[in-house]
């Protein structure tokens, strides 16, 4: 795309700069509005960039034009979460007569905990956790309740159900609203193993009646695995930002910081929340005290080099959702990132006939 | 300035070099194409339409480009992109204005939601406004482009924008859609209309064509309306004029089954499609050819 010289100051940083301190809007001129609200939207903020600046009062000194694009996002976070919880009570209706505990993730667990990172969230999708010997139970009861598989080739239904942490997604065919199905928090094939059972342990009911949800520092190291696992790249400035928010809100107890890395290394997970700890801290700001961190770095195993590294990659990567001039390096740092989560997802034969698979598909197309 | 002191060589350098911005009622688009057929639109379609050059924040961002691919050449296509993000799938060439309308109505319906937005056309006379609700192929278009003929404002030939706050009804007087039949039936009953930008959408094998909003009507865009009367009309050929009244509590149904949006609005759509169902008369029209409906239509203020 052709880029004149007023696109190219269009940066993240002014975006993530306002989300942590939503007071430096009041300086932005309508060209820096024009930008900020289109980078937001393009990294699925605008939602919550729109909640802060209505709840700091900020929205009366600014245009018609910005204000009207920031109610209609303030109305569509609020109906996404209208969605969520309508789904929630949906899914707890056809699950009635599953025994075991349905665990909600991401989104769903921040809409029904109402924490703070659910404000102004734009996701209508609902991710729940079973116990992996119910999981024939919880996908019968959904298929007859209205739920259809999305992806119905047998190579995407095989691949879901051999080596994947979930269901295949399942879609309502008249809500169109998709329900993702976990028996695990990362893939069956990962280098990186965490035993569920971890997690059913420590879950504690919902706010939510019928739900549980994980323990705080379990949903923060969720938030994390997600964060470094994904395959999907772009949308990830969402997810640092709920890291941050989710930090933000728990750091004041005695004893979160305490129980973090212990559990960390009890899942696991030291390496990557090394890593997401840094990058959190050094894109966001999010105060993280220092003995955590030492402690984090020791135990994670990995090298300085590797972790500057790493983290260099991440905010490359992250930095480049801009509308345009994304750089070759902010290019090599999302492609070695994608290859990367899917090498910690499959081994390497497996993920040979996996790129071959999907890329026959793609030739295939008309 | 508007879009007609400009000349067509002109507009088709500014829309190239992304320094065009155009005002079309609550909202301002930011174009950038060279395609001519779109350039030659603007010029007789949108030629009463506020041209601003310096603007620096507009709601929509548009690009419509040719593929860098073999399409481009070979039986060549169009992508039509809101910021970097691509709806739909490659146009054919021929169907640029479509794209660029469809698009359009796109981007207004998928994130206009400070408003309640409605799928209707709407006219306006003595400050009262008229909903035209229906289905493809009631004829609401094709109505909507013979009132105009007869003194009626235009808000708006494919969106009821509601004011949250006032409860009133902003115009976008865009081009009025015409298809197949409806093409000949307003070249014949309404000779004064201006019809143009004619394609052939391959996929229904079928003309479209758009009539010019009146100058009038743009140069009041900012001017809303009052809801006074909502008509569901029904053509059918050869078919007795009929009216009947439908009650607040059926209408305020048919007005949420065309809202693009009253469900993300919540609480405050629900209270604003009651609004507009208590204050307006609500009629079911049947009609044929001929233009009695047309004099029908004067006597529902």
């Amino acid at each position: 795309m052709e880029c004149d010289a007023f696109w190219k100051e269009m940066t993240v940083e002014t975006l993530l700069v306002a989300l942590s301190s939503p007071r430096v809007i009041r300086s932005f001129g309508e060209g820096e509005w024009d930008r900020i609200l289109r980078v937001a939207r393009r990294n699925n903020l605008l939602g919550r960039l729109a909640c802060l600046t209505e709840e700091e009062g900020l929205a009366g000194g600014l245009s018609d034009r910005v204000r009207r694009h920031l109610s209609a996002a303030v109305r569509l976070a609020d109906a996404h979460r209208r969605a969520v919880l309508w789904e929630l009570d949906r899914i707890r209706w056809a699950l009635r007569d599953v025994s075991g505990p349905v665990v909600l993730l991401k989104g769903a667990a921040y809409v029904a905990e109402e924490l703070d990172v659910a404000r102004g969230r734009l996701s209508a999708d609902v991710d729940i956790l079973v116990r992996r010997g119910d999981l024939p139970a919880v996908e019968r009861a959904l298929l007859e309740k209205g739920w259809e598989p999305v992806k119905d080739s047998a190579y995407d239904q095989g691949y879901y159900r051999n080596w994947m942490h979930e269901l295949p997604p399942l879609r309502h065919r008249d809500r169109g609203s998709v329900v993702d199905v976990h028996h695990n928090i990362l893939p069956l094939t990962g280098r990186i193993r965490i035993d569920s059972d971890l997690f059913f342990q420590s879950a504690r009911r919902s706010k939510l009646e019928g739900y549980h949800v994980l323990s705080m520092v379990d949903i923060v190291l969720h938030s994390v695995v997600h964060l470094f696992q994904d395959g999907v790249v772009t949308g990830s400035l969402r997810d640092v930002v709920d890291l941050d928010a989710l930090l933000r809100l728990w750091s004041p107890g005695d004893s979160f910081w305490k129980e973090l890395p212990v559990r960390a290394g009890r899942l696991g997970v030291m390496r990557p929340l090394a890593y997401a700890l840094h990058v959190v801290q050094r894109v966001m700001g999010t105060p993280v005290p220092r003995p955590v961190l030492d402690v984090v770095e020791r135990e994670s195993g990995a090298g300085a080099v590797v972790r500057r590294f790493m983290v260099e990659a991440m905010e490359r990567a992250l930095m480049s959702g801009d509308l345009c001039g994304v750089g070759p390096l902010a290019v090599l740092s999302q492609r070695f990132l994608f290859l990367r989560s899917h090498w910690l997802r499959m081994p390497p034969l497996l993920l040979v006939r996996h790129a071959l698979s999907k890329g026959a598909r793609g030739l295939r197309r008309p | 300035m508007t879009v007609g002191d400009h000349p067509l060589e002109r507009l088709a350098f500014l829309m190239a070099r992304g320094r065009f911005f155009c005002d079309v009622g609550p909202f301002r688009i930011h174009l950038q194409t060279s395609i001519p057929a779109i350039a030659r639109f603007f010029r007789t379609h949108y030629e009463a339409f506020p041209l601003n050059e310096e603007a620096s924040l507009a709601d929509f961002h548009i690009r419509i480009e040719r593929p860098r691919n073999l399409r481009r050449w070979i039986r060549p296509q169009l992508l039509f992109f809101l910021d970097d993000h691509r709806p739909f799938h490659p146009y054919p060439h021929q169907m640029a204005v479509p794209l660029f309308e469809w698009g359009l109505n796109w981007c207004i319906a998928g994130h206009a939601h400070w408003a309640l937005l409605i799928h209707a056309a709407v006219v306006e006379r003595r400050g009262k406004a008229c909903l035209l609700i229906g289905k493809p192929e009631s004829g609401k278009s094709t109505l909507c482009a013979l009132l105009m003929d007869r003194g009626w404002r235009l808000l708006s030939d494919e969106f009821a924008i509601v004011d949250p706050g006032s409860g009133a009804l902003l115009p976008i007087p865009r081009p009025v859609s015409l298809k197949g039949r409806s093409i000949q039936v307003v070249r014949t009953l309404a000779p004064r209309l201006s019809v143009g930008g004619f394609c052939r959408n391959p996929a229904l094998d079928e003309e479209m064509a758009y009539v010019v909003p009146p100058p009038d009507a743009v140069r009041r865009m900012h001017e809303p309306a009052e809801p006074g009367v909502l008509v569901f009309p029904r053509f059918q050929s050869s078919r007795e004029l009929e009216a009947a009244p439908v009650p607040p509590s059926r209408a305020v149904y048919a007005l949420a089954e065309n809202s693009f949006n009253y469900n993300i609005l919540g609480p405050e759509g629900f209270r604003l499609l009651g609004l507009l169902a208590d204050k307006c008369r609500a009629l079911e029209l049947s009609y044929g050819e001929g233009t009695e409906v047309l004099d029908w239509f004067d006597t529902i203020f």
